[in-house]
């Protein structure tokens, strides 16, 4: 079968979502079929908001089947179109009003939203069948778009090398520098640790300089490691060797950092505004979920360095939770074999 | 631009419930019997027994009049399948038109149930917004009497539920969107069926507790708010019958390349209005300077 996988690109930027394409392209051709990724730009200003999905409209895309992911590759036109979705435009719906949405109460915006959630139902209706990434953006089309979806998990980055090591001395976050993935909270939860706690950062994104100076400010320079943008082998040694990994984004769609823990066999410790991520995190099962303030966070990752015994527990909680996870199902329920 | 021919292979007069079809379809082609010597259509509509005569290889949209007729050959390699009668329609999966008669969903768009609670929010209206219709007229929270009759659509594109007993006027409603509490009579009249399209009470005060109930409870509303659009333009508006017809069919108007046309109507089956941004963006996309 010749399986076109559509998807947007924000040109200079890349995280889970291109991964997440790319990824799915190579597990398609293992399972012996043809697969090509197929990328046109977008913008996410509203007043630009709809040329990226008229411009999917037009595009001629010869195959026998297309798998359509974000928005706003879902509006490609094919008589056998397959969307999973890993989000819509999120600063028009659940992300209104966070300080990067460009959606306030003007009649425009108003207008342009509404317009949204119709060209969003008409394009996604349109699909022969329809999947989400996970219960959270299911649940997310559901309430903002009376729309049923199915969600179909899949391994995330370097399930195939990533492993449980010796419990060490640090809690580790890999991720993206940004605002919706507080990394914030990683730093100021340590200030309520024992002393003897350390945290590891990895990843990079326009936050770095206030990190920095947090890190500075609150005398944790010793204790705080920024390593900016880290090699995979680097990645995987860090998960092995921590004592829990700290992942408290707001509302994520799906968390790979969550399943990377796991497969380490490391707790996670995060809050309960976090989304996608307490699909898998569940209360003194396979990790630790706080309110989210950083002296809670912070009590948590003390709680798991004062009894290693829970951490490893947890971990390997954590780790029989995912073993199952594989990219061949998730092909095979896409293609519809 | 010129318009598509579409070919007319009726037998005899158009029954009376595919004329509003007929007539919508100007916009998008020109509905034109088949003559000797007339150029030659890009499509044809036609009956089961004149199917026969559509030239070979011209997309052919059959009208239905039974479901034996929907089993014919002809209704097997027909691209779209037109008729009266929605069961017929519905087993005609995804090539199904209904013959609508009328044109409820026009000019008025759907507005989701979140976008409600943001018009009420940037307008300062109650954040819970019931619209109900009682024997005295419309009631709307915080008015001591019945809201002016002008204002009852924007209250219907607005409201978080709307309990409406009145045939057309829950037409009305779903055509906004709104998700809807309504009697059985009227859900009948309009095809609705109950916690699908509608919520369904028989009485005033049962019909007030749903619609409270709706309001409150997000997934539904939208399930509803959705559902209940698209019956309205599946059943009870001509004009988008047509343009799913135009689709089936794959009619363009002729413009040189093609591109506004094929746009124009990925626009319009969108929903978009014509004086939606992105119109003008297109437009303003294709007028290349060397024509100008």
């Amino acid at each position: 079968m010749d399986v076109v996988v559509c998807g947007a690109q924000k040109p200079f930027l890349r995280g889970g979502a291109e991964l997440l394409q790319e990824n799915l392209v190579a597990a398609i051709a293992a399972e012996g079929h043809r697969a090509e990724l197929v990328r046109l730009p977008v913008a996410w200003e509203k007043d630009r908001l709809f040329d990226a999905p008229l411009a999917w409209r037009l595009v001629p895309v010869d195959a026998d089947l297309v798998i359509a992911t974000n928005f706003p590759s879902y509006f490609v036109r094919h008589p056998r179109k397959v969307v999973w979705l890993l989000h819509q435009h999120r600063g028009a719906y659940d992300a209104a009003d966070a300080a990067w949405s460009d959606f306030g109460p003007e009649d425009g915006a108003l207008e342009t939203q509404r317009l949204l959630s119709e060209w969003d139902n008409r394009a996604l209706e349109e699909a022969e069948r329809l999947y989400t990434i996970s219960g959270v953006v299911a649940d997310r089309l559901r309430d903002f778009n009376g729309l049923a979806a199915k969600p179909l998990y899949h391994p995330p980055p370097l399930a195939d090398r990533l492993r449980p090591g010796p419990f060490g001395d640090y809690v580790f976050c890999a991720t993206r520098l940004d605002a919706n993935k507080r990394p914030q909270l990683v730093v100021d939860c340590l200030a309520h640790t024992r002393p003897e706690v350390r945290a590891v950062v990895a990843g990079r994104g326009e936050l770095l300089d206030e990190l920095t100076a947090s890190v500075q400010g609150q005398g944790l320079g010793d204790r705080v490691e920024l390593r900016g943008f880290v090699p995979d082998e680097d990645l995987v040694e860090l998960f092995a060797g921590a004592l829990a990994v700290v992942y408290a984004p707001a509302d994520e769609d799906y968390g790979y950092v969550t399943l990377q823990a796991f497969l380490a066999g490391k707790p996670v410790v995060t809050a309960a505004d976090a989304g996608g991520v307490l699909e898998w995190v569940e209360d003194g099962v396979t990790g630790l979920v706080t309110d989210g303030s950083p002296e809670a966070m912070g009590a948590a990752v003390d709680r798991l360095a004062g009894d290693r015994a829970l951490a490893e527990r947890l971990g390997a909680a954590g780790r029989e939770r995912v073993k199952g996870l594989s990219w061949s199902p998730v092909v095979r329920e896409l293609l519809g074999a | 631009m010129t318009l598509p021919l579409l070919g007319l292979a009726l037998e005899r007069r158009p029954p009376e419930t595919l004329v509003p079809l007929l007539v919508a379809l100007y916009r998008w082609c020109v509905p034109s019997t088949i003559e000797p010597g007339a150029p030659e259509p890009a499509a044809v509509l036609a009956t089961v027994a004149s199917a026969g005569r559509v030239p070979a290889g011209r997309p052919l949209a059959l009208w239905v009049g039974s479901a034996a007729e929907a089993g014919s050959p002809a209704a097997r390699r027909a691209a779209a399948i037109v008729a009266d009668d929605p069961a017929v329609v519905e087993d005609a999966g995804d090539r199904g038109v209904l013959a609508a008669t009328g044109d409820h969903a026009a000019g008025r768009s759907p507005v989701s149930p979140y976008v409600r609670g943001r018009v009420r929010w940037a307008r300062g209206l109650p954040e819970v917004a019931v619209l109900s219709q009682g024997a005295d007229g419309w009631a709307w929270p915080g008015l001591d009497g019945p809201l002016a009759d002008d204002l009852v659509p924007t209250a219907m594109a607005c409201a978080s539920a709307v309990a409406v007993t009145e045939p057309d006027r829950l037409l009305e409603a779903m055509a906004w969107a709104a998700p809807c509490v309504t009697n059985p009579a009227a859900a009948e009249r309009a095809g609705a069926v109950d916690n699908t399209h509608v919520l369904v009470g028989d009485g005033p005060d049962e019909r007030r507790r749903l619609a409270t109930d709706l309001a409150g409870d997000r997934s539904l509303a939208s399930r509803l708010s959705w559902a209940g659009r698209r019956l309205v333009e599946r059943r009870h508006d001509a004009g988008r019958a047509a343009m799913a017809l135009v689709g089936l069919l794959g009619l363009r108007p002729t413009l040189p390349g093609g591109a506004f046309a094929s746009a124009r109507l990925q626009l319009g089956l969108l929903g978009t209005p014509t004086d939606a941004t992105i119109a003008g963006r297109f437009a303003e996309a294709t007028a290349w300077p060397s024509m100008r």
